[in-house]
């Protein structure tokens, strides 16, 4: 219940915070909406000497509309991604997995970017950020780097986000046909995190699909794309059996691991379950 | 408090319950802790270490927090409500009412952050229904009431807030 | 003025609790405290080398570190209850210099200046450790090469019990069916919302301890402290204000809470102790943890004709001071509210390298019911009989109480079939039959569950209540009880002020403050409210005898003559000639003879000569959703017959908390360890506590069958609502999964091993 002792330091920019991490090296946490963090650092399973808190950071929030893509700031709450108009529309999967991560006061704390940089095999943003083609931005002493979420999510708690770089903010492409996507999970009772979980994102119209592309959460150390379900769903209308058919392809490929609460054999069949339902969600919106 | 005399203590500045406080504090010193040590304000509990009880729950610039998972210097220059703020003038707020009215406590320890939880609620949704109302509760365990009465009191304040005269 | 009693008023105890200023132990300051933090055993079975305490004594702000070397001729935590058949007592040490026996255990204390340094130098305390082959599993402790925890138990066994007879197995023997059923009652964790919180001070005044401690026990904790530290018990003196829960668990004086007191006396200081949630689910007492064998005779036409219980019951690495307390429940509750010509029960209690195990709201009644209810409904289907049907055969009849049932007990009153009808008739059971045809038609699986229960309330010990009016003429209640969010304030002062016809909330009620109140037993067992609140009723008789007779003196009447209206003592007749409270009070302090006793107070104690039996009727429809497993509770109802009752809003509250605990063990709840005792469910991200979006709206009934055992007829109610609520659940899911030919799962009925079942049913067609 009581951290170790650390330093505390409190930059005002990007680069004070860079050079903050590149001070301190190992030693440094950097410290966004803490809701990963703190638990375990009161837990004394992280002890970091230095604790870089980025909430003073300019530029590090808000979400913005600039042509073909939506920019969220890595410090944006899940709150605020729940909320937002902007997001509920154009990115539905992604406000649908902020509003069902942890609780109402969890979700006024964390935030995304601490999320995806924390990485956990069980976080629901990842998955929508996976399956709506996400880049996350990151800066470091080399400048500034893009990388697709699919490649920045490596495996469990690990990203490409290099220990000196500070996660600045998520780009997601809008494209300007009709795109419709939803996000649906099933929760551990105790923690709330993903047992497993899909975010489906479907392009076309109520006729036919041109896309699909589906994430899927709890199926392994990372999140990942359905790619047999997404090939059976593209070109095809997107009629009850075929979304079911598709829905059936999602646990192809996977290896998750036996857990506490969940044996493989079962994510792996109720991940069809809630893929379906995501798929007939997404559906519904794309053809209304 | 947390006193480690190596570690630069930090400068902060914030106001609990309509009160400024100023301090001097370690940076690992949680709210919590500073709220019920510091400031003795020892309404708000600590249930749990893994922000799952929510018996710390706050409202931080009118956002339900959990106080247990927030440094104190996470909260510098913000505006804090703790459960002892919430009575004005000796009135009950509505949500306090509903729960001595509907029974909507036992041991009373969840109580405070399941009042502040409520206060959150009722502060974003107005009219909340019986699923709203459970929802927006995910965050605060409570082993007495079954939730049963909680819900009621809940709603209960939900209908005196909707009433001629709103307080907050 | 009407009484009180049966009236929903509101609680007396709230005002301060929903504004922040109640007391729980931890709130509670005293400049210049110390603080205490513990190194806790990483293995679940280990010698303990070396301890080295020299790095923590140097750390920052240390006042003190301690070992088990350091506490030479501190007793152990006394047993209040271990059986005859033991052939020992290991004692439960203080801090341990030997081994350890499970995970957390406390091996080694820091007392310093400030909890975030007392927990930095925690940190530094290096104990070497030799690990031991662990046992978790008590049917393999019971195996022969099993880890031996403590020598002189040998096989770990720790001990017996048996009850009924023998003559069972011929009984069994000429049954048309017998039905033998194995369920688990899961390992589940106690998690009151407030964990353990001590402040232990030394009191120069006194040259004793003043303990503020959140405990449901606080006379006999008082006890217990003075036997530990060495302080004669006159010379301390134990609060318990605000106290979080503790349905059971807080019955208990722990390691943790005995050092604390040490400390403080031995640095005359104050220390303050309270465990974080994961040391909590490490050490506090756990529940449950039995393992049943269930055989059940019965004849072709549903008559039961004789039952045995067999019981397996997990102990943990020691025997906890009422650790035995569920598994003697067992033994006089296994038959429940049926008729069975013989029946018996026995029980092995087994050490295990776990947290100890304990009393748990219920202790005992909901593992029996469990066990009992889930059988009748198996043996329904073996019979292809309606369940319901089957019950009603059995029940015992209104007209045969009291009822002496082949196991000992004798249950007072009943009228088990007349809750069992309202029930029926409220959730129309024909009618949903009707419908479970159709909806499985569809190939939906909906399915109901009833259970008839029956338990005992207020089976041990009295309680005590004194009631003292001061000079001003208010009341006051000094109870016995330890109350931990039941609603004592209210209840006592309910029952009072009837008698002495006095505004409820005028009444102070005094509990948990072994300096106020002479003496007490404490809250468990569904035992309060007949025992504590019949004492305060006697109590309320008594001093309204005697102000009656003040008051004839003052008013130079006969006694007889003066009557007791709405707080004023009158003649008869002739209103206006009476005194108020104020006025007899008063006067008694001061205007009496020396033959007379000065003031006016009273005190009693309560016991029983038998036990008062609650019972009632659950039912349960459910529906499963055969592709993920997972179970929407589409009706939750129970018809609860606890006696009168005093509030029944509070009587309300104490059903919906237990259906609550009861779901959670039938749904979600269960402790694990893995094979060497590492604990797999250490916070609350892995151990699922009921939330507010998780529990089902329940809905309950009542009837009224007063128990002529007390003066309020009252039965008790705290534990009815965890003790129905598991089978009435269970039997709802597999009555809605019999088409998928599923018979059995086991507690908690989480989606993925419901899932489970249902694959392994496919499979095995």
């Amino acid at each position: 219940m009581y951290p170790a002792s650390f330093a505390y330091h409190a930059p005002r920019s990007v680069e004070e915070a860079i050079a903050l991490l590149a001070e301190h090296g190992d030693e440094a946490k950097l410290l966004a909406g803490g809701h990963s963090l703190l638990p375990t650092m009161k837990l004394r399973l992280a002890q970091p000497g230095h604790l870089i808190d980025l909430a003073g950071v300019a530029g590090l929030q808000g979400i913005r509309e600039e042509g073909q893509r939506i920019v969220i700031g890595a410090l944006t709450t899940h709150d605020e991604l729940a909320s937002s108009s902007l997001i509920r529309a154009k990115l539905t999967a992604l406000a649908e997995a902020a509003a069902v991560v942890g609780d109402p006061q969890v979700r006024n704390r964390g935030t995304l970017g601490g999320s995806a940089a924390h990485a956990d095999p069980n976080a629901d943003e990842p998955v929508a950020l996976v399956a709506l083609e996400a880049v996350l931005v990151m800066v470091g002493p080399k400048g500034r780097r893009e990388v697709p979420a699919v490649q920045f999510f490596e495996d469990i708690f690990t990203t490409a986000l290099g220990a000196d770089e500070v996660l600045t903010e998520i780009v997601v492409p809008v494209t300007s046909g009709k795109l419709a996507s939803a996000y649906k999970k099933l929760p551990h009772p105790a923690s709330g995190f993903v047992v497993v979980s899909c975010a489906a994102v479907l392009e076309g119209d109520g006729q036919r699909l041109q896309a699909a592309r589906l994430g899927m959460g709890g199926l392994g150390g990372a999140p990942v794309r359905a790619a047999a379900a997404e090939a059976r769903l593209a070109g095809q209308a997107p009629s009850e059996a075929t979304l079911a058919a598709a829905a059936a392809l999602v646990s192809e490929g996977t290896d998750p691991a036996d857990d506490l609460y969940a044996s493989a054999a079962y994510k792996r069949a109720v991940a069809q379950v809630y893929a379906r339902q995501a798929l007939t969600a997404a559906a519904e919106r794309l053809r209304a | 408090m947390a006193g480690n005399n190596s570690i630069a203590p930090v400068d902060i500045r914030f106001t609990v319950n309509g009160q400024e406080h100023q301090a001097s504090v370690e940076p690992r010193l949680l709210l919590v802790h500073y709220l019920r040590e510091n400031l003795r304000l020892t309404g708000t509990h600590v249930g749990c270490d893994t922000s799952q009880c929510g018996a710390c729950t706050v409202l931080l610039n009118g956002q339900a927090v959990k106080s247990c998972t927030l440094l104190a210097v996470q909260a510098n220059g913000a505006n804090v409500t703790t459960i002892e703020g919430l009575e004005k003038d000796g009135q009950l707020s509505a949500v306090q009412e509903g729960f001595w009215e509907k029974h909507g406590l036992q041991c009373g320890f969840c109580t405070p952050g399941m009042i502040m939880a409520a206060e959150y609620l009722l502060s974003r949704n107005p009219k909340p229904t019986e699923v709203e109302i459970r929802q927006a509760l995910e965050g605060n365990l409570c082993r007495c009431t079954g939730y049963v009465n909680i819900v009621a009191a809940v709603q209960y304040a939900a209908e005196k807030m909707g009433g001629a005269h709103v307080s907050r | 003025m009407p009484s009180y009693i049966g009236q929903s008023i509101k609680r007396n105890e709230d005002p301060r609790l929903i504004t922040g200023r109640g007391v729980f132990s931890d709130d509670v300051d005293v400049p210049g405290t110390l603080y205490a933090a513990f190194a806790r055993s990483p293995h679940g079975h280990a010698r303990i080398i070396s301890i080295d305490t020299s790095a923590a004594k140097a750390a920052p702000g240390v006042e003190a570190v301690i070992t088990g070397h350091d506490l030479q001729g501190v007793p152990p935590i006394p047993v209040g209850f271990a059986p005859p058949s033991a052939p020992a007592v290991p004692p439960n040490h203080v801090l341990p210099t030997q081994k350890v026996v499970y995970v957390g255990q406390a091996v080694a204390a820091v007392i310093a200046r400030d909890p975030y340094q007392a927990q930095d130098a925690a940190q530094l305390i290096e104990v070497e450790y030799e690990p031991l082959a662990a046992v978790v599993d008590p049917l393999m402790a019971l195996e022969p090469g099993s880890p031996q925890i403590y020598a002189e138990v040998p096989g770990n066994l720790g001990f017996t019990m048996s009850s009924g007879s023998n003559d069972v197995e011929a009984a069994l023997k000429a049954s048309d069916e017998v039905i033998t059923l194995r369920v688990v009652n899961n390992r589940v964790a106690v998690v009151p919302l407030e964990n353990r919180a001590i402040v232990a001070q030394y009191d120069a005044f006194d040259r004793g301890l003043t303990v503020t401690l959140g405990t449901q026990q606080p006379h006999g904790d008082r006890s217990a402290f003075g036997r530990i530290v060495g302080v004669p018990e006159n010379r301390v003196r134990l609060y318990a204000h605000d106290v979080g829960g503790g349905f059971g668990a807080k019955g208990n004086v722990y390691p943790e809470e005995a050092v604390t007191a040490l400390m403080a006396y031995r640095l005359r200081k104050a220390v303050r102790w309270s465990d974080s949630r994961s040391e909590n689910l490490r050490t506090m007492t756990q529940g449950r943890a039995h393992l049943t064998e269930i055989t059940l005779g019965v004849r072709r036409d549903g008559t039961f004709t004789a039952l045995d219980t067999k019981v397996v019951a997990d102990l943990g690495g020691v025997l906890a001071p009422v650790g035995a307390a569920s598994v003697g429940s067992i033994m006089t509750m296994c038959c429940g509210p049926y008729k069975f010509p013989v029946a018996r029960a026995a029980a092995r209690a087994v050490y295990t390298n776990t947290a100890p195990t304990g009393p748990y709201r219920g202790a005992g009644r909901p593992e029996a019911t469990y066990a009992l209810e889930r059988a009748v409904d198996e043996a329904a289907r073996r019979l292809n009989m309606d369940p319901v049907e089957l019950r009603k055969k059995n029940l015992i009849e209104p007209n045969q109480f009291p009822y002496t049932t082949p196991v000992g007990p004798v249950y007072d009153t009943g009228n088990y079939q007349a809750a069992l009808e309202i029930g029926l008739k409220e959730v129309d059971y024909d009618h949903f039959r009707a419908e479970q045809r159709r909806l499985r038609a569809q190939g939906r699986y909906v399915g109901i569950g009833v259970t008839t229960f029956v338990e005992p309330a207020g089976a041990l010990f009295w309680e005590f209540a004194e009631i003292r009016v001061d000079r001003s003429g208010k009341v006051t209640v000094y109870s016995g009880g330890g109350p931990t969010g039941q609603g004592h304030e209210t209840i006592l002062a309910q029952i009072a002020a009837s008698e002495l016809q006095v505004p409820v909330e005028s009444i102070e009620v005094v509990h948990g403050d072994t300096g106020a109140v002479a003496m007490g037993v404490g809250s468990f067992g569904s035992r309060s409210t007949i025992l504590g609140g019949s004492a305060t009723l006697h109590a309320a008789q008594q001093v309204r005898e005697k102000m009656r007779a003040v008051a004839a003196g003052m008013l130079e009447a006969r006694v007889d003559d003066i009557q007791l209206d709405d707080g004023r003592f009158h003649v008869a007749g002739n209103p206006a000639r009476g005194l108020d409270f104020g006025a007899i009070a008063g006067f008694s302090y001061f205007g009496v003879s020396p033959a007379q006793e000065p003031g006016i107070s009273a005190r009693e104690s309560f016991q029983m000569n038998a036990v008062a039996y609650p019972f009632g009727t659950h039912i349960c429809i459910a529906e499963v959703n055969p592709e993920n497993g997972e179970i929407t509770i589409q009706r939750y109802l129970g018809v609860d017959d606890c006696g009168t009752m005093i509030n029944p809003m509070l009587v309300a509250g104490q059903l919906h908390g237990g259906f609550a605990q009861g779901f959670g063990e039938a749904m979600m709840e269960q402790v694990l360890y893995d094979s060497d005792g590492q604990l797999l469910t250490g916070s609350l991200m892995d151990y699922a506590v009921p939330k507010a979006s998780q529990v089902p709206a329940i809905e309950f009934l009542h009837t009224v069958t007063p128990s002529p055992l007390d003066p309020l007829g009252a039965k008790g109610v705290g534990e009815a609502g965890c003790i129905a609520s598991p089978p009435t659940l269970v039997n709802a899911v597999l009555d809605a999964l019999a088409p998928l030919g599923v018979t059995h799962v086991d507690m908690p009925l989480t989606a993925p091993r419901v899932w489970a079942a249902i694959q392994a049913a496919k499979g095995g067609k």
